[in-house]
């Protein structure tokens, strides 16, 4: 027991001390125990600030951040159930093959292909653009995986040859009968696709230039460089800029997964037990 | 200008990022047919532009230039009143590395390359090397005498010329005036009257340092290699000769380590913030620096000048009577390849720099809203403001006393090579290692030297030792 | 399925095989020149690039160890009867899964920094030292996924049916020897499958150090994956960026097969030696 309460302090930890030193100012940040309580709480100053900060850019990074994560997330459940339910009911040559192959790719290190995906991407257009972040993350071999085992599983046969006996074409069969029936696995999928998104770093620091078009981490990532950088207005309390954005940055997430603890559990467990 | 650190960094003038960063994303704006006509007729009229000799610009032209000066805004103000054909739109692209590996991925992407980008002179040759700069000699040749000789020599290979420099950083000594009254210590005028002096302020004072050892910046390390005489490359295009293990080298370094060893020097990552906290706290006595040290560094990041009191002084010199200095940071504004207008990118990049209008606004301190900067062209001493007393530096008018003077020291045989990010990597790690006793200083440049040849050569280079 | 291949193959497999193609050549003054192997030979000779696998390799036993250890003790803990307020705790410990490495590198490395930490002060320990350093990310990673693992692990051993635990427990085992003869064995593929996992994200380590360096100099060259990052950004050396990056994918995955295949052999051992065991101790209690 005393166990299990000290491994959950190391876990709170960081937290804990994130919540406290964004309510210090930068002055008493460097000045006091890192665990003291401030004299007078100076988070709303703190997240004023870092609204302000060239321009607001930071609301940009989050706004762009939601758009990452959001349309990675519904596009990935759309092509993977699409591929899942093909890959799970349809007899093809070289299915299995196919499906082996995909699964094998998820071995591949995600970084490996991402220099040479900024290489493809150069003459698409897409380096520095939303859609040049997003596409590539659609891709999502673990989603297929995911829902070609649930699709497989869940949704009977006999009410897909049914529906096909009463001439219902393929396209109606995917929307009206297999999509709701795969409704939990898809809400899992939908938030995990979310949260890896809104904690990827390296993708969009390798394909974006352009400060506007940052999400949260690589924005967050500038702030931090700004503390050895002399060149940058050092009047500026940067700590308290990159402590602040960091909180915010994974407020929402904390609460987000709170609230859906038990979808991400029994997805992320569903789909890797079975592995 | 120099950026301390070696990873990352946006800089200062925030204002209005936002605005022109949507308007940076490409030079796609307008039709380009009367391009190639403008770059014909450029190198014909040449006339007097605020009392520079440059062409004429009559077509129309918009320009996006990557920079990090701060108030770069203003320069933009003041050039396009004498050249209103052209429109420039400032990007921050963020500061030294950061603004590297952007340009790094822009070129290789093909699109949204800057017409005039703000490198440091170290990585001038690897952008040349890449193809990426734009030769610029037809309309700029003319403006080589007046700039500081060194700085012309690493802008051009041969006749060709890629960027006009825009600001350097002689090498000076910076110290604490209090605690040299205090302890009542000389301002040393040898390396080795530094070395002995170290090691006697540290018994006065244990509880400071004499000095500190940036082991987190090649640039800064090269930059005493350079006030040594050391020449580690030399060459152009395919052929190079790298000699970065020269017994000179050796002794630099050496010099070094014996301090750090002792304690009387600490060897720190610059930037970071137990540095910073350090500097504040005035616990070095000195300060290997440049020009641009005290705008820089002391301004920024020590709050108690008044107290200090720090003031600068020439380098120590290795033989006594040879007054040779290096130089560290100080940069340039090259021409991309990509641009449109090549003539107009070139007009811009030459009347920032050099233009006297232009001048008085780079060399005004940075926190009265000019550039900050230690000009690369002459012309820049004999602005009033430039030679004025230093504020930040007990008043003392250290440009007069010492910058300008130290300036045409500079080893101007000095080279940056094609592969500067990775030999400063390369030095860092190995010079880590020989001060913390895993292996000698020889054995570390040797280590250096090996894997700068094996690399350069895998990358097709003939290179000689 | 037509949009997820044409996704997978433009995404995926057109670029791993575009970095093959681009390794064969160098690049001089913007044109590319055609080298065949010659980068992959220079690759076999660089130094600095070994010397980082060598270290991402280290990494990736000790994290793993030591997460895998922990994520393990925390499940079996917490699947006993002693444990109160699972629930909670199940929360807390995985909590830092919704919580992005980039933010958990700067709450760290804001921890590990000594001018903001009077108690590092007064041990005269620096985690930012080079000495220390991997140590400290090793800290990093394995309180990001620990708790994830744990949950795994956790999903696995609620799958059991407790008739098993019973029968156990009717022969007399404790708790203890519950979690070892019997939890154990069962979590086995779980274990394998989250240590080929953590062992392809630790050889891909970049952020942590990549975000440590604003705070403490690391080298470019300190993982793979930071020293492939330089050579594209840094050295605009695009081909050679990408040789290093088919190489490491080839290791990767060449390691992860060869534990897959002397697991699957182990395995299959220790279960011929169970059902050995298993029969003779039906023999002796008949």
């Amino acid at each position: 027991m005393v166990f299990l309460v000290v491994v959950a302090v190391y876990f709170l930890i960081p937290v804990v001390w994130l919540l406290i030193a964004s309510t210090k100012t930068q002055a008493e940040l460097q000045s006091t125990g890192i665990f003291s309580l401030p004299k007078r709480l100076e988070l709303l100053q703190n997240i004023r600030l870092l609204f302000a900060y060239n321009n607001g850019v930071f609301a940009r990074w989050f706004l762009n951040s939601i758009i990452y994560s959001g349309s990675v997330a519904i596009l990935t459940c759309l092509v993977s159930a699409m591929a899942g339910y093909a890959l799970a009911k349809f007899d093809f040559r070289g299915r299995e093959v196919l499906f082996y192959v995909i699964l094998a790719s998820m071995m591949i290190p995600g970084t490996v292909a991402t220099i040479p995906l900024f290489v493809i991407e150069q003459p698409l257009h897409l380096v520095n653009t939303y859609l040049g972040v997003i596409l590539p993350l659609i891709a999502s071999p673990f989603g297929v995986y995911f829902l070609r085992i649930y699709i497989r599983d869940v949704v009977p046969n006999e009410m897909l040859e049914a529906a096909k006996v009463d001439g219902a074409p393929e396209r109606t069969i995917f929307w009206r009968i297999v999509l709701p029936v795969i409704r939990p696995a898809i809400v899992t999928l939908l938030l995990i696709s979310f949260i890896g998104t809104w904690n990827n770093f390296f993708l969009p620091l390798v394909l974006l230039h352009n400060q506007s078009l940052y999400p949260l981490p690589v924005g967050v990532d500038v702030l931090l460089s700004l503390i050895a950088t002399p060149a940058a207005d050092q009047s500026m309390p940067i700590y308290q800029l990159v402590i602040t954005a960091s909180l915010l940055s994974i407020l929402p997430m904390i609460i987000g997964f709170i609230l859906f603890r038990k979808q991400i559990v029994t997805g992320l467990t569903q789909g890797s037990v079975k592995l | 200008m120099k950026k301390l650190h070696k990873k990352t960094a946006v800089v200062g003038s925030m204002t209005g990022v936002l605005a022109v960063l949507a308007a940076g994303c490409g030079t796609s704006s307008g039709q380009t047919s009367t391009a190639t006509n403008q770059t014909a007729a450029g190198s014909a009229s040449v006339k007097m532009v605020d009392g520079l000799p440059l062409p004429q610009y009559n077509g129309k032209a918009t320009l996006t230039w990557w920079s990090w000066v701060p108030n770069a805004q203003k320069e933009v103000d003041i050039f396009e009143k004498y050249y209103p054909n052209i429109k420039v739109h400032l990007v921050d692209a963020g500061a030294g590395a950061t603004e590297y590996q952007k340009f790094s991925t822009v070129i290789q992407a093909g699109s949204g390359i800057p017409d005039v980008v703000m490198l440091e002179f170290d990585v001038m040759p690897e952008y040349i090397a890449t193809g990426a700069l734009q030769d610029i000699s037809p309309w700029v040749s003319q403006l080589k005498s007046r700039f500081t000789p060194w700085t012309w020599n690493q802008v051009s290979v041969g006749s060709h010329v890629y960027g006009i420099p825009e600001d350097t950083g002689p090498m000076g000594l910076f110290y604490q005036s209090s605690l040299f009254n205090k302890y009542h210590l000389k301002v040393p005028t040898t390396w080795s009257q530094f070395q002995q002096e170290a090691l006697e302020f540290h018994k006065l004072d244990p509880s400071k340092y004499f000095s500190y050892f940036s082991n987190n910046d090649g640039q800064w390390m090269f930059g005493l290699l350079w006030q040594a005489g050391c020449v580690p490359f030399q060459g152009s295009g395919n052929n190079w000769k790298v000699d970065i293990d020269s017994p000179k080298a050796v002794q630099v370094f050496s010099m070094w380590q014996k301090l750090v060893k002792a304690g009387a020097v600490q060897s720190i990552a610059a930037g970071s913030p137990e540095w910073q906290k350090n500097i504040n706290a005035g616990l070095y006595a000195t300060a290997v620096g440049s020009a641009w040290y005290d705008s820089e560094i002391l301004v920024p990041y020590d709050h108690n000048l008044s107290v200090h009191k720090w003031r600068a002084a020439f380098i120590p010199e290795w033989t006594p009577g040879d007054t040779m200095d290096g130089d560290w940071g100080g940069s340039v504004q090259a021409v991309t390849k990509a641009t449109k207008y090549p003539e107009a990118a070139a007009i811009f990049a030459a009347f920032i720099n050099a233009a006297p209008a232009e001048l008085a606004h780079d060399v005004a301190p940075a926190k009265d809203g000019g550039g900050g900067l230690f000009p690369a062209a002459t012309a820049g001493f004999d602005i009033p403001s430039f030679k004025q007393p230093n504020p930040a530096l007990d008043n003392q008018p250290a440009n007069v006393d010492v910058f300008e003077k130290e300036s045409p020291r500079v080893n101007t045989k000095f080279q940056w090579s094609p592969w500067s990010s990775y030999v400063f990597n390369e030095l860092q790690t190995e010079i880590g290692k020989a001060f913390s006793g895993k292996e000698s200083v020889q054995q570390a440049l040797a280590n250096v030297q090996q894997a700068v040849v094996n690399y350069a050569r895998s990358q097709g280079y003939n290179v000689t030792t | 399925m037509a949009p997820f291949i044409l996704l997978f193959i433009a995404f995926l497999f057109a670029p791993l095989l575009y970095a093959f193609y681009t390794s064969l050549f160098i690049e001089r003054f913007g044109q590319p020149i055609f080298v065949g192997f010659r980068n992959y030979v220079n690759a076999f000779q660089d130094g600095a690039f070994w010397s980082s696998v060598v270290n991402v390799i280290r990494y990736a036993i000790l994290q793993g160890v030591i997460m895998i250890v922990l994520s393990l003790i925390l499940a079996l803990v917490l699947d006993t009867k002693y444990a109160r307020w699972k629930p909670l705790f199940r929360l807390i410990y995985f909590l830092p899964y919704a919580v992005p490495g980039v933010f958990a590198s700067i709450m760290w490395g804001f921890l590990y920094s000594k001018p903001l930490d009077p108690l590092l002060q007064a041990l005269h320990f620096d985690p930012l030292s080079s000495a220390a350093l991997l140590y400290s990310i090793i800290n990093i990673a394995t309180w990001e996924w620990a708790g994830y693992n744990m949950t795994l692990y956790s999903a696995s051993l609620t799958g059991v049916s407790t008739d098993l635990y019973e029968a156990a427990i009717v022969d007399g085992c404790n708790e203890f020897q519950l979690a070892w003869h019997i939890k154990l064995p069962l979590l086995r593929p779980t274990i394998l499958m989250t240590v080929i996992l953590s062992f392809i994200g630790s050889m891909q380590l970049f952020n942590e150090p990549f975000l440590l360096s604003a705070l403490t100099p690391i080298s470019q060259t300190f993982t793979p994956n930071m020293d492939i990052y330089a050579m594209a950004f840094n050295l605009t050396n695009l081909p050679y960026a990408a040789t290093l990056a088919v190489l490491l994918g080839a290791i990767t995955i060449f390691i992860s097969a060869c534990v897959m295949i002397a697991a699957r052999v182990i395995g299959r051992r220790s279960r011929e030696r169970t059902a050995l065991r298993m029969s003779s101790e039906e023999v002796l209690s008949t």
